[in-house]
């Protein structure tokens, strides 16, 4: 088998050439990598507050014994509130990870939108401390994964 | 490129890296650990009382979805936070390796 010397050393330039632009393209900083969405305040400014009225819900639900201010029947609006203050969340958290392979934010968010479905579920069963107090760990739990995750996301924003 | 010149180069992307993430790992290790442990109790604590029958079978199980759902959640929060601490860590190694690459070439490239 005969080599073609003009096709094997335009192969070889080829290669020197391609090398030589991966590694113009690292000392410029043009194969920075992004495989995280931007921190958002606010997204987190949104994420504090629906924490804030979950906690006063629970608060109003113990309070009350699930009677009354705390039962079922008056308070159901807080559900539908939470849900689309959720969805809010949602929308947003997929503009910031639009076009990322992973997209965790916004996956926490959907499954928070879940609990708020749980919680309601749980609240027209007959009132129990006990689970009412379980719930409220449960939630207090899924926040502090999201917070957790955002404190990360600024810090990395504000890193030079 | 020699061997010398790997060796810095090592050195240099080992340093990059522990600088962009400092005592980042250690505070999602912890992190880590300590929602695990709380899961572990809020289900066996959900356990003990379906079995003595503190909570109905219909509150168990949506308590065993929330619990577990929240563990879920801690999760996929720690998948971010390895996303967010690679990209810094990428990041620094190639801007250690721009500088390193600068050095070897002569002349600044930007």
């Amino acid at each position: 088998m005969s080599l073609n010397p003009s096709r094997h050393q335009l192969k070889r330039s080829q290669i020197w050439i391609l090398s030589l632009l991966v590694f113009v393209a690292i000392g410029c900083g043009a194969l920075k990598v992004k495989l995280v969405g931007q921190y958002d305040e606010i997204v987190d400014k949104s994420v504090h507050t629906i924490e804030s009225k979950t906690t006063a819900h629970f608060k109003k639900i113990l309070d009350n014994k699930g009677l009354g201010e705390g039962s079922y029947e008056q308070t159901k609006a807080f559900y539908a509130q939470m849900k689309g203050e959720v969805e809010a969340l949602i929308v947003r958290s997929e503009v910031l990870e639009d076009g990322l392979k992973r997209t965790p934010l916004t996956q926490n968010f959907k499954l928070l939108g879940n609990q708020y479905d749980d919680l309601e579920i749980l609240h027209q069963t007959p009132y129990n401390k006990t689970t009412i107090q379980s719930a409220q760990k449960a939630f207090d739990q899924s926040f502090r994964a999201i917070v957790k995750h955002l404190i990360f996301m600024k810090w990395n924003q504000k890193q030079p | 490129m020699n061997d010398q010149d790997i060796k810095v180069l090592i050195e240099k992307i080992s340093g990059a890296v522990k600088g962009a993430l400092g005592d980042k790992w250690d505070e999602a290790k912890d992190f880590a650990e300590s929602e695990s442990k709380k899961f572990a109790q809020n289900i066996a604590e959900i356990a003990l009382w379906k079995q003595t029958g503190k909570i109905t079978e219909e509150q168990g199980q949506v308590l065993l979805r929330m619990h577990q759902r929240s563990m879920q959640m801690v999760l996929t929060a720690l998948e971010g936070i390895s996303l967010v601490m690679a990209e810094r860590a990428i990041n620094a190694t190639i801007d250690a390796i721009g500088d390193f690459v600068n050095g070897l070439i002569g002349w600044k490239l930007f």
